[in-house]
């Protein structure tokens, strides 16, 4: 579970209108998942099947206009465990990200969170969401470029390391 | 510079490892025990297609005894073998003329040749 969290968080989040609402997703879509493991007859298979869990469920909860727990996310708290400083600064370019991320289609949320957040490749992101490798590069360009112009040139690498 | 990846890692739900053991915790509890409102679901997901079945069953089995036909009453003139344009032209208000009474027989008697 522990493994696969991250790329079911980045579904997830995609299709969410919060960081708890992804939460609140993956958790579902766990436990379904869970539920349904004996459907799940090719084991190499498994991490696609269950992020398909967790991307139909996500795609169902926005559809019905599902989701919304928390107030905004400012108000959500980053918990580096000890340096207050750097926990404002985490809060802030998290909510500089979501800003980002809410101009993005949700595929392109897809792609670039699967890629940039999960390290998955083309041919995987494809697999899942049913298109080309050539167009999830696309998607993957097209949400950078827009990521970049948004954040602006200040939110590098390096800040984090 | 576009090539390059952005930095999601404020976003990373592994950065606290604290509130991921959490939450991973949360879903083993419930993947183990349901929580009520799944076990609800759960319950009427069961029962709905069940309850339907039953009442299609028992309206099917009602149906012929509600609408059984009623018997028809069988006449005296029918027990007797008197034939049927005779009792109508006995149950007319004005009495029979001869050919009415003839065609009347001659419909249900056999002409001996």
């Amino acid at each position: 579970m522990r493994r696969h969290y991250r790329a079911a968080f980045s579904i997830a989040l995609a299709h969410s209108p919060t960081r708890a609402d992804a939460e609140d997703v993956c958790h579902d879509a766990f436990l379904r998942a869970a539920a349904k493991l004996r459907d799940c007859r090719d084991r190499s298979r498994f991490a696609y099947w269950l992020c398909a869990i967790v991307r139909n469920h996500a795609r169902n909860v926005a559809t019905r206009g599902g989701g919304h727990r928390t107030e905004s996310l400012e108000h959500e708290t980053a918990q580096s465990g000890h340096d207050p400083g750097r926990d404002v600064e985490v809060r802030d370019l998290r909510r500089r990200l979501f800003e980002a991320l809410a101009i993005l289609s949700p595929v392109q949320r897809e792609v670039v969170l699967l890629h940039d957040l999960d390290g998955w490749t083309h041919e995987a992101i494809a697999r899942l969401i049913g298109t080309s490798a050539g167009m999830s590069r696309q998607h993957l360009f097209n949400a950078r470029r827009t990521l970049r112009e948004t954040l602006g040139q200040n939110t590098s690498r390096e800040y984090f390391s | 510079m576009i090539n390059d990846p952005i930095d999601f890692s404020p976003l990373d739900p592994l950065r606290d490892a604290r509130a991921l053991d959490a939450r991973i915790a949360a879903i083993a509890r419930d993947a183990v025990i349901p929580r009520p409102a799944d076990l609800v679901a759960e319950l009427a997901a069961l029962t709905r297609p069940a309850l339907a079945a039953a009442a299609v069953i028992a309206a099917l089995a009602m149906y012929p005894l509600v609408h059984r036909p009623a018997p028809r009453r069988v006449t005296t003139a029918e027990i007797l073998g008197v034939p049927a344009a005779v009792v109508e032209l006995a149950r007319a208000d004005t009495p029979p003329g001869v050919v009415d009474l003839a065609e009347a027989l001659d419909a249900e008697v056999p002409r001996a040749r």
